[in-house]
């Protein structure tokens, strides 16, 4: 096995967990501030693609913008969500906020398919980034993975430094932490919630905008079937990532998507009953990270019972 | 001259009742079977999910367990049908039994980790195992019949050949009705008493002396085998089997549709399902022509799910309870209000309709 062949996946690995990550950010985000687990997260960031592809099929608006009106979309969407539904459910309701969760995906993604005029099958998606290939020491990979990797990076150094220091940043996190002493403090948790529920459904978006308009390559991106159903084809890994974190650690979540990503493909060189069965060890993964209850290492006691009460 | 004053006793009420839901059940039977063959298609897929339905009601409607895989262990059902009734030859109602049978090494094991997990934690669980299970089992060729799939065929029993679509309708009418029959006994029972209150309270009842470990055992053993014999049935109303929308409940949708349907119908009372199912699927069946009505449909669908988790956490059975209640207290101005309900109901379906032509 040459060196250029491992590198080669490892970076293919590393566009994965790029992808992954802005989702499980954005999970463990609205998690955090509002206790709702968004099984909703995958339509909400589909509706931006949708929109994107309905604007550039028209060819009216060039690629670019109209990525950036996707992700706009997306982020109003996701804001919606939360002012409309998610603010009237009460957080001890477990089942039932699951279950909206649940419907809210059925919904963008039944609007999805409604923007779409019913079109079965899959569905050609012109691309914003380039598709010529990069060749890096020798591993050969296209540009939007390579742009897909920066992104990701860079939104993450973005995110993560902002919401330590700046006023908003903390401000989200104080409502995290406690609603009610963040209120009494004076900032408006409604607010923040729908900030947080913005920044979240803006970076699942960006993630989608960033996978399907390039996942053919050359030709582009194709927007299949597996795309266009409530959960889409990696919210359950984005779950798995962030859920390394407890669904509340951002930089554990972050180590998770690795895990999802770069780990999973780098077991393609692993032999063959491991390589064969990555799918399902990704699913024990989870299945063990659930049993592990693994927010108990995130978080203090006070601050699970505010996500529960 | 003395005015007579006619009160309504509890057994004439239970009687009325009982009148109504005959006549109700008797233009269920009678109805899909005068219009078409066709028809009766649909009366079956709509019997059959909700026997599939059940499953969720056990328990998630009982228990408060929500499970995400009921397409999982109807795959199963599904798969068992296959091989022996088409393959050994075996009839029917011992095919059902032993699906139910096979079920339960599945059952249990995700009643282990029900045990362990809470809320979310379980439904995402439920989620993995259903992805674990399509990537494994249902992966398996001489299990599934790979790409190809299976042929199912439908029983003969004694002199009555349930081939045809209006015999086969009967036959999955009579099977759900008997299902619902022991889901309410089992809601009567002390151990449908005992999920109620896990499902309300898991510490209370703990302290009133409930086993919530054999009591979500046991749930999970009831639905497990209620989805499998849904999933016999299934096969049986196929005759061709396919594995993919088991394998992958969430790509092909039917498992959210399987919980919204569940819920819209009610998810406390064993018709939840059958009502979620008739909705969904006639109006399916009527928009079939225009993709894009049908993609309207799931999006109000979805609309009306999230309303009904909001304000009306019995669902549709919950509303018509209300309505009847009503139409008893006021018969004039009750009947007045369901009439237009219906009628209005009736007017936007065929506006519809019309603009969909």
């Amino acid at each position: 096995m040459s060196a250029s062949v491992v590198a080669q996946i490892a970076l293919i690995g590393l566009a994965k967990s790029g992808v992954i990550a802005m989702l499980a950010v954005g999970i463990v985000l609205i998690y955090r501030t509002t206790g709702v687990v968004n099984l909703a997260h995958w339509a909400i960031g589909l509706v931006g693609v949708v929109v994107y592809v309905l604007l550039t099929g028209v060819d009216v608006v060039p690629p670019l913008p109209a990525a950036a009106v996707g992700l706009a979309v997306s982020a109003l969407a996701g804001l919606l969500a939360q002012r409309l539904v998610f603010s009237r459910i009460h957080r001890g309701q477990v089942v039932t906020m699951i279950l909206v969760a649940l419907g809210v995906g059925s919904f963008f993604a039944a609007v999805s398919q409604m923007l779409l005029r019913g079109q079965r099958g899959e569905i050609i998606v012109t691309p914003f980034l380039p598709g010529s290939t990069v060749d890096i020491a020798g591993a050969v990979i296209l540009a939007s993975e390579l742009i897909t990797i920066l992104v990701a990076v860079a939104a993450c150094a973005v995110l993560l430094p902002w919401l330590k220091r700046s006023r908003s940043g903390r401000a989200l996190r104080a409502v995290a932490q406690n609603r009610e002493a963040a209120q009494l403090a004076g900032i408006d948790a409604a607010r923040y919630a729908e900030l947080a529920w913005v920044i979240g459904s803006g970076l699942a978006g960006l993630a989608l905008l960033l996978l399907i308009p390039h996942s053919a390559g050359e030709q582009g991106g194709v927007l299949s079937v597996v795309h266009l159903v409530p959960l889409g084809s990696l919210l359950i890994p984005a779950f798995g990532a962030a859920l390394v974190g407890g669904l509340i650690s951002l930089p554990a979540a972050l180590a998770g998507s690795l895990i999802f990503g770069l780990v999973q493909e780098l077991l393609i060189l692993a032999p063959p009953p491991i390589s064969d069965q990555r799918e399902v060890l990704a699913f024990v993964v989870i299945t063990v990270l659930l049993l592990l209850r693994t927010e108990r290492f995130f978080a203090s006691n006070a601050e699970l019972e505010a996500l529960r009460s | 001259m003395s005015t007579k004053v006619i009160t309504l006793t509890p057994t004439t009420q239970h009687a009325r009742r009982g009148t109504a839901l005959a006549v109700a059940l008797a233009a269920a039977a009678v109805g899909p079977l005068l219009l078409s063959d066709f028809a009766s298609f649909i009366g079956a897929r709509i019997a059959v999910t909700a026997i599939i339905g059940l499953s969720v009601i056990v328990v998630t409607g009982y228990t408060g367990q929500l499970s995400l895989m009921p397409y999982t262990f109807a795959g199963i059902g599904v798969f068992v049908a296959a091989h022996t009734i088409t393959g050994w030859g075996w009839p029917f109602w011992f095919a059902a039994a032993f699906a139910a049978a096979l079920s339960v090494p599945l059952s249990l094991l995700v009643g282990l980790v029900a045990v362990r997990l809470r809320g979310f934690y379980f439904a995402i669980a439920t989620l993995t195992f259903a992805s674990a299970v399509g990537a494994t089992l249902f992966e398996w060729d001489a299990f599934t019949g790979g790409q190809k799939g299976l042929p199912v065929s439908r029983p003969v029993i004694g002199p009555i050949d349930f081939a045809g679509d209006r015999a086969y309708y009967l036959l999955c009418l009579v099977t759900v009705l008997l299902l619902v029959w022991m889901v309410m006994g089992l809601q009567d029972s002390r151990i449908g008493r005992a999920m109620t209150a896990v499902r309300e309270n898991e510490t209370a009842a703990a302290t009133l002396g409930i086993n919530v470990m054999k009591t979500k055992l046991v749930a999970f053993m009831v639905s497990g085998m209620i989805a499998a014999i849904g999933g016999v049935f299934h096969g049986m109303l196929l005759q061709h089997v396919t594995r993919t929308p088991y394998q992958t409940p969430f790509v092909e949708a039917v498992g959210v549709t399987l919980v919204i349907l569940v819920v819209v119908g009610g998810m406390r009372s064993p018709w939840g399902p059958f009502i979620g199912a008739a909705i969904i699927y006639v109006q399916l069946e009527v928009f079939r022509t225009a993709l894009f009505l049908q993609y309207f449909i799931a999006a109000v669908t979805a609309v009306a799910f999230v309303v009904v988790l909001l304000r009306l956490p019995d669902g549709l059975v919950g509303l018509i309870k209300h309505e009847a209640a009503a139409v008893r207290r006021a018969p004039l101005r009750g009947g007045v209000r369901v009439a237009l309900i219906i009628a209005v109901n009736v007017v936007v379906l065929y506006g519809i309709w019309r603009l969909s032509r």
